[in-house]
């Protein structure tokens, strides 16, 4: 099985996984409502979890995996709080629209 | 470890003590959590832990001298916060024990970034020192501006930990580790893939700079800072940043030491950027808080210095940062307290809050004057020696920073004089009849104690570490 698994260079994961991180990078940058910001950011972060499940395996060291399980539950809980946030802005302005959000002055 | 379990405990009761009718019993509760956290750090320093409770834990935490220290600056921070909670939080009593609770656990994340020697202890540290502050930065839950503070803290945060740990994730690749000591080890045995490695240290760079608010990743500082409620405004800007500095020494100083020529120029760009964007945008602000958010950001530009003496035998960065951080967390909380009971009767937040404090209520406004002088680095307070000590660290291998770091704290000194100059000379006088609230008193006392101790002997907490 690992065999088969490292028949692919390492460097296309890197590359698959940067490839992955700049979409998420891209999106947060550009997109306008938070729920879609938010799922960008979640991209980004599995992006790291893909590239660190790789590395773990190619260098047969389970730190890697580990660090996975921890991003996993940190993700979690970053999302419950953002939502969270999100819903009581909802209920201030009606909207999940971020470019409302301007009342500081930039 | 002491503190830290201390710590946790006495988030745990407050926690759920809020639930409870004697909202009364909260503040002293935290209180107590905090100073015993800080007794139990202050009584370990420079002997060890002798309970034999500072072991290495499967060497994820090292709690030696240099996280002690940490620890302790760190505590007498949040103590002083904690007692201006009692009037700072009167609001918000429904939720009172959730918002101390969440300060405590918070500082718990910090704790654990001042003693990580792994990269996965550092994210988790973060972390746990980030997702209460979203919660907290959003706690005035019926403000406009506070949920717009939230919710920009929480995506720029979680956008530059996606980043970081994109970073981690190619050290880990190059170095085949997360342990501190054997990514020294790897870099300084070359066999590692250069690319990768420089590539990943320097997007844990980007991620620390966003925490510390570095420019260019500064932006979205004034924004929440001007945002979140005074106190939490006050939290972010000493305890956060004390945190992030200290953890980007340890990360920097222990783990990519055998990598520096690449990334001291990288650290040396982003230190002169911040200085020079932060203070000439700060002459511009009118509004109270959004000045002291640039202060604060100019102020991690000087902290970067220190990042820039490691390796040089001869300077005591490390020591240079302690009694900066000090100095610094205790003269932005002072000056936030002074802000707090004078933004009570004048809402607008611009200086003119202040016209004619000098008058109406002298201690209050001699507060915020030491605290100015401090911040500004005029001699003979605190913040003169912290700055004699940051710069000459780096100014053997830095003369032309350093240079740049004087002429900065020079402009300064323009900004922190608008509060002054209105406090005094102001022809308009504002009403304060509201007397200081009885907490307050106590803290800026406490505050002003420490800034001359710290003026008398600067010495004996620089030669800590």
């Amino acid at each position: 099985m690992l065999e088969v698994i490292r028949s692919v260079p390492v460097e296309y994961y890197v590359y698959l996984s940067s490839v992955l991180f700049s979409i998420g990078v891209f999106g947060v940058l550009t997109r306008r409502n938070a729920i879609v910001v938010l799922m960008c950011i979640e991209l980004m972060l599995n992006a790291v979890n893909l590239l660190l499940a790789a590395f773990s395996t190619y260098l047969s060291d389970a730190q890697g995996q580990i660090m996975v399980f921890f991003i996993m539950v940190v993700a979690a809980a970053e999302a419950a709080v953002g939502l969270g946030i999100l819903v009581m802005i909802y209920r201030n302005t009606k909207s999940t629209d971020i470019s409302l959000l301007d009342k500081l002055r930039n | 470890m002491k503190s830290l379990l201390i710590l946790f405990i006495g988030a745990i009761v407050v926690l759920f003590a809020g639930l409870g009718k004697k909202k009364g019993l909260l503040q002293p509760l935290a209180l107590i959590a905090s100073l015993l956290a800080l007794g139990a750090s202050v009584l370990d320093l420079n002997m060890g832990d002798a309970s034999g409770l500072n072991e290495r834990y499967a060497d994820m935490f090292a709690f030696d001298q240099y996280a002690l220290v940490f620890t302790a600056v760190t505590l007498v921070a949040v103590s002083l916060l904690i007692g201006l909670t009692g009037w700072g939080f009167r609001t918000l009593s429904d939720t009172l024990g959730d918002n101390l609770g969440l300060i405590l656990f918070s500082v718990c994340g910090a704790l654990v970034m001042f003693s990580f020697q792994n990269l996965t202890m550092l994210f988790l540290g973060i972390e746990i020192l980030s997702i209460p502050l979203y919660v907290l930065a959003g706690s005035r839950r019926d403000d406009l501006a506070s949920n717009e503070a939230a919710l920009k803290y929480f995506l720029m945060g979680s956008f530059a930990t996606g980043i970081l740990l994109f970073g981690m994730a190619l050290v880990y690749g190059a170095t085949a580790s997360f342990d501190l000591t054997r990514i020294a080890a790897a870099i300084s045995d070359g066999q590692h893939s250069v690319g990768m490695l420089n590539v990943g240290i320097l997007l844990i760079l980007i991620g620390l700079s966003f925490k510390i608010s570095a420019a260019p990743f500064h932006f979205w500082a004034p924004d929440v800072y001007e945002g979140s409620p005074n106190l939490i405004t006050a939290f972010m800007s000493t305890v956060v940043k004390t945190a992030g500095i200290a953890a980007f020494y340890r990360l920097f100083a222990e783990g990519f030491i055998g990598a520096q020529g690449f990334w001291s120029t990288a650290v040396a760009a982003i230190s002169a950027m911040t200085m020079v964007l932060a203070n000439t945008t700060a002459i511009f602000q009118n509004n109270f808080k959004r000045m002291m958010a640039y202060s604060s950001i100019s102020h991690a530009g000087y902290l970067l210095l220190g990042i820039l003496s490691i390796g040089n035998a001869a300077s005591n960065g490390a020591g240079a940062l302690l009694f900066y951080t000090l100095t610094y967390s205790i003269a932005t909380i002072c000056a936030f307290a002074a802000y707090m009971v004078v933004a009570e009767q004048n809402r607008d937040g611009s200086f003119a809050a202040f016209n004619g404090l000098g008058k109406k209520q002298p201690l209050l406004a001699l507060m915020m004057t030491i605290a100015m002088l401090s911040l500004a680095g005029i001699p003979p307070t605190a913040g003169f020696f912290g700055k004699y000590f940051l710069f000459t660290s780096a100014l053997d291998e830095y003369p032309w920073l350093v240079v740049l770091a004087v002429i900065n704290s020079a402009i300064s000194i323009y900004y922190y004089f608008k509060v002054i100059i209105a406090m005094y000379f102001s022809r308009e006088e504002n009403d304060y009849a509201a007397p200081v609230p009885a907490g307050f008193r106590w803290v800026m006392l406490t505050a002003l104690v420490l800034i001359a101790l710290l003026t008398i002997l600067p010495g004996s907490v620089y030669a800590l570490i």
